[in-house]
């Protein structure tokens, strides 16, 4: 029961929100307080992961793994809402970001403490609806409600395909939990898979499904970009991972399809980035690429594989997060609107910012001794394990193409001479430090002690 | 002992933090100095001492890292890489000495230095593959932005390229590193990167035909070997006299030292089917590299391709698979990174002086700066293999030993370093002398131009005393290093 404490914690604190906000419309009291909850839920939910509780009855299915998941989600929206607070009033949003962020995290953690496709959907769309409406809170502002427009229609195309692929399950199975089933050469079942797939693929905007991305990254505002753009991946690609664990393996060569979307969606993501002159579309495309790096971890499905990327996407999340706060802060001062020439001498005008968001993108390329390097490591040794070597070597190509652009914008922050000298300070405030050092040490970190997460996740995944 | 090393390898990363905590100029540089100097004393503390009739890894740590995957804290020496240890620090403590008047952002500048002494001394003593990785990959982003801010004029091509070149090396290699993890984890049922593990293992030839293409291919970009070069003559042209030193002193020689420690004892088989191709690149790199540096006229580029000539060399004698080959090439690893590294400082030292590398703008140097004069030419000398000189005694044993088993090899290999002499002496003739021709402009100018200032002396002399001290006692060096060759021979 202690297991549900955390989600408990968050409703709770979201009722409480939501009434406070119609007498206390103060973005620091319901900023802080919403830090608060995502925070101690967060710690709580570590805590019983490391622990051991679990619960199983009703529709739920919490074991140690879906409670580290809860954590990573709880603690990374909380650190969000802590390094958004002051992007949110300088755009003069509404206060209600603060507990759409709460929402989507519930509704994510909803969805991963269950096996039940049911409630899966439920969780799914609970988190969905909150994102739709966070990329539009830009009100006044027309590119931020396209965006908002553009992800709820395709959004809405993803349950779709998810309701689909459920109804294909239930006919194939006659189960609505997703468990390990034999039914060989059945179409129904293999029908089931793929819309399932193509639901999750356009969730996590793997290519050709990402056409929605970097439109609603680039028009959603910062702080809310650094969010949908990391914490809800956590969620969906635990649900690919319950997919991969026992749905792909059923149906013959299904591994191939996963695979393939992962090469292209690899590849096109990190060709098409280095077209991009806005920073920020240049991470939603590298974000598309990184969709490619986990589909081909999940591809084949051996417990090195699988892990290791769970853990890369956990630490992905942390690095993508603490670029797109960089982005939010710098977007504070005015007239920034994120093209590269804007990034030109960044590093003369913000030593801290630059430096920051330069170790950020080297922990997107994957070097040492960043985390991101384990998550690589680990899914060579997966799909060498798997004798996939085609997958492989592909991965190598596609990491060595993404390390050009990454390096684009580092030579732009550090090595390019300003084309105006307007010489305006940047603003960083406590909090901003603060909270950017976070990420920063957590990228560290896990790259330094990768065995501290490696060994939760390893503990119940398998026997969950 | 063994504390003496972990000190050595991490106290320049302390440095770096103390550095760039304080960000005070003068205290950066007497701290730097003071460290480095403190390394290199520790590290000729850790050659004498070295016990060269062992085959053994001497001065071991082994600490539990990451246990769930089999790393560990694992550092080491043998006999290749005590040298190369000592090297490293040596080379490091004469960068920080001639670089005392940087200007721009010196403390960034000692720090990402720091940071890279750490990463060079980590190579070379790594006995687990992961930390092995951990410091070859290390050096990837100091080295970038040394290139990247320091540099001249095309620098941000140079330092994009030299990342770009590197890491497609090294991803290779990290994939290599994984499939050899796996095997060992089906043969065994467990996880280990430990090399010790992994050498006694017998890998089944079509594996090692794979793994020694894909460590090969992350060695010889670092190497570099023909035809994944390129990166090499821009990123020593672009760089900082400091960035080339270090460049050509010690990062080259992480591929050839990954060859002998990595390639040749854990892939036997397939190092000896794949001996023809490597004499191939070999040669093509001696031969092409020495022609391209007759034909150049900028100074550094000219030196920057008699580093991938001599570096042919150097893989010459790795696969040539007789002890005096390797000793040779061992030999060699150290005798270029000395006679390189006093090269570039002269070629630093003249743009310093005279802001170009160009041979049409510089001449008649050496009537007016005779102590710059000498030392250039002594440092050639050493490069080219005069007696006297560690240059001398590896190009003599690597065509000793080739010749045993592929004399026509050899004798082509003697050929390149023939040219060798060629175009040294052809860019000394351009540079130093021709006073006859030159307009009184410039004879003006040469006259009010300061010569080697103290600590270029001190840099240069350092540097030129060990290539000397190894010229004239090869034999203590050649016995430390040859143990490494007979165990590494025993796998075949």
């Amino acid at each position: 029961m202690k297991a549900l404490y955390p989600d408990i914690i968050t409703t709770v604190g979201i009722i409480f929100l939501i009434i406070l906000e119609l007498f206390l419309p103060s973005f620091d009291l319901i900023g802080f307080l919403g830090f608060s909850i995502s925070f101690v839920s967060g710690v709580l939910a570590i805590k019983y992961s490391l622990a051991g509780y679990r619960f199983n009855e009703w529709l739920l299915d919490i074991n140690v793994f879906s409670l580290l998941l809860k954590g990573v989600i709880y603690i990374l929206t909380s650190f969000v809402i802590f390094s958004s607070v002051s992007f949110f009033k300088s755009k003069k949003t509404f206060v209600e970001n603060v507990y759409t962020f709460l929402l989507i995290s519930l509704g994510l953690s909803i969805m991963v403490s269950s096996k039940n496709l049911a409630v899966i959907l439920a969780g799914l769309e609970l988190a969905s609806i909150s994102m739709y409406i966070s990329v539009g809170m830009l009100r006044d502002d027309y590119i931020s409600k396209e965006a908002s427009f553009k992800y709820l229609v395709l959004g809405s195309m993803a349950t779709a395909f998810f309701g689909i692929g459920s109804a294909f399950y239930i006919g194939a199975t006659s189960h609505l939990d997703i468990i390990s089933v034999s039914v060989n050469h059945n179409s129904a079942f293999a029908l089931a898979s793929l819309f399932l797939f193509v639901a999750f693929a356009l969730k996590v905007s793997a290519a050709p499904f990402h056409f929605w991305t970097p439109d609603a990254y680039e028009g959603a505002p910062t702080s809310t970009t650094a969010f949908i753009s990391t914490v809800p991946k956590i969620g969906f690609y635990a649900v690919i991972f319950l997919l991969a664990s026992y749905i792909f393996p059923v149906t013959n060569n299904f591994s191939y399809i996963v695979g393939i979307v992962g090469v292209i969606s690899m590849f096109w993501g990190n060709l098409v980035a280095y077209a991009q002159n806005s920073a920020k579309r240049m991470l939603a495309y590298s974000s598309i690429g990184h969709a490619g790096y986990f589909l081909i971890g999940f591809s084949r499905y051996n417990p090195l594989s699988v892990s290791s990327t769970i853990f890369y996407v956990i630490v992905y999340a942390f690095a993508t997060a603490g670029a797109f706060l960089v982005l939010s802060i710098l977007e504070k001062n005015q007239s920034w609107n994120h093209d590269m020439n804007n990034y030109r001498a960044l590093y003369r005008k913000s030593p801290f910012l630059a430096t920051a968001l330069a170790l950020f993108l080297f922990a997107l390329i994957g070097i040492p001794p960043f985390a991101t390097f384990i998550g690589k490591l680990g899914i060579f040794l997966g799909l060498v394990n798997s004798n996939a070597w085609f997958f492989a070597i592909l991965f190598v190509i596609g990491s060595i193409i993404a390390a050009g652009y990454y390096l684009k914008l580092i030579v732009y922050m550090f090595f390019k001479e300003p084309i105006t000298n307007d010489n305006v300070s940047l603003s960083l405030n406590l909090f901003d430090t603060i909270g950017i050092s976070a990420f920063l040490i957590i990228v560290f970190f896990f790259g330094i002690f990768p065995n501290v997460l490696f060994d939760i996740i390893l503990r119940d995944m398998f026997h969950g | 002992m063994a504390s003496i090393l972990n000190i050595a390898i991490f106290l320049p990363l302390v440095g770096a933090f103390i550095v760039s905590l304080f960000r005070n100029e003068w205290l950066t540089k007497v701290v730097s100095i003071a460290i480095s100097g403190v390394v290199f004393a520790l590290s000729v503390i850790l050659l004498v001492n070295f016990n060269p009739n062992t085959h053994h890894f001497l001065y071991r740590t082994t600490v539990p890292w990451i246990s769930s995957l089999g790393i560990n804290y694992d550092v080491g020496l043998d006999g290749l890489g005590v040298s190369l240890f000592t090297l490293t620090a040596l080379i490091f403590f004469t960068v920080f000495i001639w670089a005392i008047k940087v200007k721009e952002k010196p403390t960034l500048f000692y720090a990402l230095f720091l940071i890279l002494e750490t990463t060079c001394l980590g190579t070379f003593s790594a006995l687990d593959l992961f930390l092995f990785y951990l410091f070859w990959e290390g050096m990837l982003v100091p080295m970038y932005f040394i290139i990247g801010f320091w540099g001249h004029d095309r620098k941000i091509y140079a330092a994009n390229k030299f990342f770009i070149y590197t890491f497609f090396g090294s991803l290779f290699l990290l994939l290599g590193l994984a499939t050899m993890i796996v095997y060992g984890y089906f043969i065994s049922g467990h996880i280990s990167f430990e090399y010790d593990f992994h050498r006694h293992i017998a890998y089944p030839i079509w594996l090692q035909i794979i793994l020694f293409v894909l460590f090969g291919i992350g060695f010889a970009v670092k190497v570099p070997m023909w035809p994944v070069h390129t990166w090499l003559p821009d990123a020593h042209v672009e760089a900082p006299t400091a960035g080339s030193v270090v460049l050509a002193g010690v990062l080259l020689k992480m591929g050839t030292f990954g060859f002998v420690r990595y390639s040749l004892p854990l892939f036997p088989q397939a190092s000896k089917i794949f001996i023809p191709v490597m004499f191939v690149l070999s040669i093509i790199a001696i031969i092409y590299a020495a022609m391209m540096a007759i034909s150049q006229t900028n100074i550094k580029k000219l030196i920057a391709y008699s580093s991938i000539s001599h570096m042919g060399m150097v893989t010459l004698g790795t696969f040539a698979l007789s002890v005096s080959a390797i000793n040779g090439a061992s030999y060699m690893m150290i005798a270029h990174g000395l006679s390189s590294a006093a090269l570039f400082y002269a070629a630093g030292f003249i743009y310093d002086r005279f802001h170009s590398y160009e041979m049409s703008d510089l001449g008649g140097i050496a009537k007016y700066l005779p102590n710059f004069a000498i030392l250039f030419m002594i440092s050639g000398l050493a490069s080219i293999g005069l007696p006297g000189f560690s240059g001398f005694v590896s190009e003599f044993l690597i065509l000793l030993g080739t010749f045993k088993y592929f004399p026509m090899w050899a004798i082509v290999a003697g050929v390149g370093m023939v040219l060798g002499a060629a175009y040294f002496l052809y860019m000394y003739k351009n540079v130093m002398l021709e006073s006859a021709s030159l307009p009184e402009s410039k004879i003006q100018k040469l006259q009010h131009t300061m010569d080697l200032e103290l600590h270029h002396i001190i840099s240069f002399v350092l540097i030129l005393f060990g290539a000397f001290i190894m010229g004239i006692m090869p034999y203590n060096f050649v016995n430390i290093v040859s143990q490494t060759s007979k165990l590494i021979l025993g796998r075949f």
